[in-house]
């Protein structure tokens, strides 16, 4: 075997001893539990494919997914084009800068309440089919005030941190404006913004559960809510399994991007 | 990955921050797509409650 | 429970995992209809951006007070000293505790009340967080089954007819669509009608009984075995576990051990009931962003319309229930 294969193997062996020893744990840990105590693997197991052949789970990922999705781009779109400006000029940064540092730290389910009341009755239609409700709307508000922060963070750092002979050069070939924006400063930061990008991501996923408390009737969020009122604590169990599941193939799509945009800048990570 | 970013446009045509951009927007077409199909009911033709009626499962 | 009423609008129900979501959603304008917490209700009418009026009941009684099985309380006098679970801060449980408390003369700080969250009060209990909660159903019996809890009290013997959870409609659709809201009081009346009074040898529409024909089978239907009862109370638990995705078992002893557990009958609204919650939440403080004073006066007018509920609408479909086949011995 070639040694990179080995390497592989290896990397795909230890991982799964890790797993089978924490699944291992958490059965002698739960060991004798019912569906309304903390359950085991088994438990959560059954209740997996419960939701599943029931059809609610597919239901519920998508409309995480969904939410996630329309917050986390909609702070891309917002973010990046700001991040960008401020990292260009100084004194925008100085005029932004702390207000955002400000908004930053505080959670998003903070601002569940104002979320909901914000949105009020915003009802959006297309073609006479409801794309979103206002439940939805709010929800990706929050993920969106999640993603947003990290995202204009990171872009404006990777811009003030291209390095100044890129921008020298590109001078000295008559290059300015729009061209140098899309030739040079985004090409240049996009390795760097793709690695916030990928943080903001994560912190959107994780908001999922909180963002889903307000009223919202799908969702694995909504599904661990609903199921911890509802005394089924392995769907409970069961729905967070799903949630980091759908996070790790989340994070991982968003890994090849990035590794993507580091080769074809001749780098590569570590 | 590179295949994958290829389907969405070959690498001599467009840059690839294009490219990435373009795959975020195709991504939220059709989670869209099947949001709406699978929780709002857009391809089946549901008669909608003219009143909802909200509740928690507790007495 | 019902979705359909008789004159045939389809009535949705939207399942809230906390009372603030479903609030919020009523003030943000998402929400017109919901069952909510009677003093929460008053506190919305009075001081809420978006004024609502309670028009029905959604059940009486269904409270009870838990304590720990072993533990030495056969009276509210023994929970003196004692902490307390209650469901909400703006809940009737709330009062009810307060009422106990000036019936056995306890002073304020003789008992101390802790907000916490229903589903998790059998396992508060069990960890030993309180000395006892109050709660509807079925998180009351949740504990009893699971062998470490014991009922105190239920709310018949304390404090009869006990209202927990009222229905309210937003002021814009009273004022907009009369009709509907008479339509959904009358639809909930008769339900409950139902539910107590209702025929035992005649099931509602939707439901089969897992040895009929296959033939019977409808849309949407809930298949379930003879042997968990046909009782219009028992066909209830089944549609009450589709709904609410509980375990109808649970709902069969909740419905059932003793059938006075809670009651759908009655859901009309009295001055009286909700004059005696309203002394209680004055005094408790809930309207301390707009206190009730003579120059601005809140009553029993101000936050119930009784009008819609006059007369009772005609009960759910129904068919009888189908014969035992003889099996032959």
């Amino acid at each position: 075997m070639r040694p990179k294969a080995v390497t592989r193997l290896r990397t795909v062996v230890l991982g799964a001893i890790g797993v089978s020893l924490f699944v291992l744990a958490w059965h002698l840990a739960t060991l004798g539990n019912g569906i309304t105590g903390v359950p085991g693997p088994l438990l959560t197991w059954h209740g997996l494919v419960e939701l599943a052949t029931a059809g609610v789970l597919w239901k519920n990922i998508v409309a995480s997914v969904f939410r996630v999705a329309w917050g986390f781009c909609l702070a891309v779109a917002v973010g990046i084009p700001l991040g960008t400006w401020m990292g260009w000029k100084a004194n925008v940064a100085q005029a932004l800068n702390p207000t955002i540092q400000l908004l930053r730290p505080i959670s998003p389910i903070a601002w569940i309440p104002f979320a909901v009341i914000m949105f009020g009755g915003v009802n959006v239609g297309l073609l006479g089919r409801r794309l979103f409700d206002a439940a939805d709307v709010s929800a990706a508000f929050l993920i969106f005030l999640a993603s947003f922060f990290p995202i204009v963070t990171a872009t404006s750092s990777a811009v003030r941190g291209i390095d100044s002979k890129y921008i020298r050069s590109a001078a000295n070939f008559g290059v300015t404006g729009k061209r140098l924006f899309t030739r040079v400063i985004l090409p240049a930061a996009l390795p760097q913004v793709l690695t916030g990008l990928r943080l903001a991501l994560g912190i959107a996923w994780v908001v999922i559960v909180a963002a889903e408390m307000l009223g919202v009737t799908s969702g694995l969020g909504f599904q661990v809510n609903d199921s911890r009122n509802n005394l089924r604590m392995d769907y409970v169990a069961a729905a967070m399994l799903v949630i980091g599941s759908v996070g790790l193939l989340l994070d991982t799509g968003m890994s090849l991007l990035e590794t993507q945009a580091l080769a074809r800048r001749g780098m590569s990570r570590r | 990955m590179s295949r994958l970013l290829d389907l969405v446009g070959s690498g001599a045509l467009m840059r690839l921050s294009t490219r990435i951009a373009l795959g975020f927007g195709l991504f939220l077409c059709g989670i869209t797509m099947l949001h709406g199909g699978l929780n709002h009911g857009w391809f089946s033709n549901r008669v909608r409650a003219r009143l909802v009626v909200g509740h928690l499962p507790v007495t | 429970m019902t979705e359909h009423s008789a004159v045939g609008t389809q009535f949705d129900s939207r399942r809230y995992t906390n009372f603030p979501a479903m609030v919020e959603d009523i003030q943000a304008g998402n929400l017109d209809a919901g069952f909510v917490l009677a003093p929460l209700a008053m506190v919305l009418a009075r001081e809420g951006t978006r004024p609502v009026k309670i028009v029905h009941l959604g059940h009486r009684d269904g409270t009870c007070i838990v304590v720990p099985k072993d533990a030495p309380v056969t009276s509210f006098a023994d929970l003196r000293g004692k902490r307390i679970a209650i469901p909400h801060r703006y809940s009737n449980q709330r009062i009810l505790i307060e009422r106990l408390k000036d019936q056995f003369g306890f002073r304020d700080q003789d008992v101390t009340l802790i907000d916490f969250p229903p589903p998790e009060m059998p396992a508060g209990l069990k960890a030993g967080q309180f000395d006892a909660y109050i709660v509807g159903e079925p998180h009351a019996a949740r504990a009893e089954l699971e062998g470490f809890g014991k009922i105190l009290y239920f709310t018949k013997d304390i404090w009869p007819d006990f209202i927990s959870c009222v229905l309210v409609v937003t002021q814009d659709l009273i004022d907009d669509e009369p009709e509907l809201v008479r339509e959904l009081v009358q639809g909930i009346a008769a339900s409950g009608k139902w539910i107590d009074e209702g025929p035992k040898d005649e099931l509602v529409d939707g439901l089969v009984l897992d040895d009929e024909p296959p033939s019977v089978a409808k849309e949407r239907r809930i298949v379930f075995s003879r042997s968990f009862g046909t009782s219009p109370r028992m066909q209830a638990a089944q549609i009450g576990g589709l709904f609410y995705g509980q375990p109808p078992e649970l709902l069969r002893y909740v419905l059932s051990q003793p059938p006075d557990r809670v009651k759908y009958v009655d859901l009309d609204l009295h001055r009286a009931d909700f004059e005696e919650i309203q002394g209680y939440a004055e005094r408790l403080g809930f309207f301390a962003k707009r206190p009730v004073t003579t120059d601005d006066p809140f009553g029993f007018d101000d936050y119930c319309d009784g009008r819609f509920e006059r007369t009772v609408g005609p009960t759910p479909h129904l068919r009888p229930v189908p014969e035992e086949e003889a099996v032959p011995e």
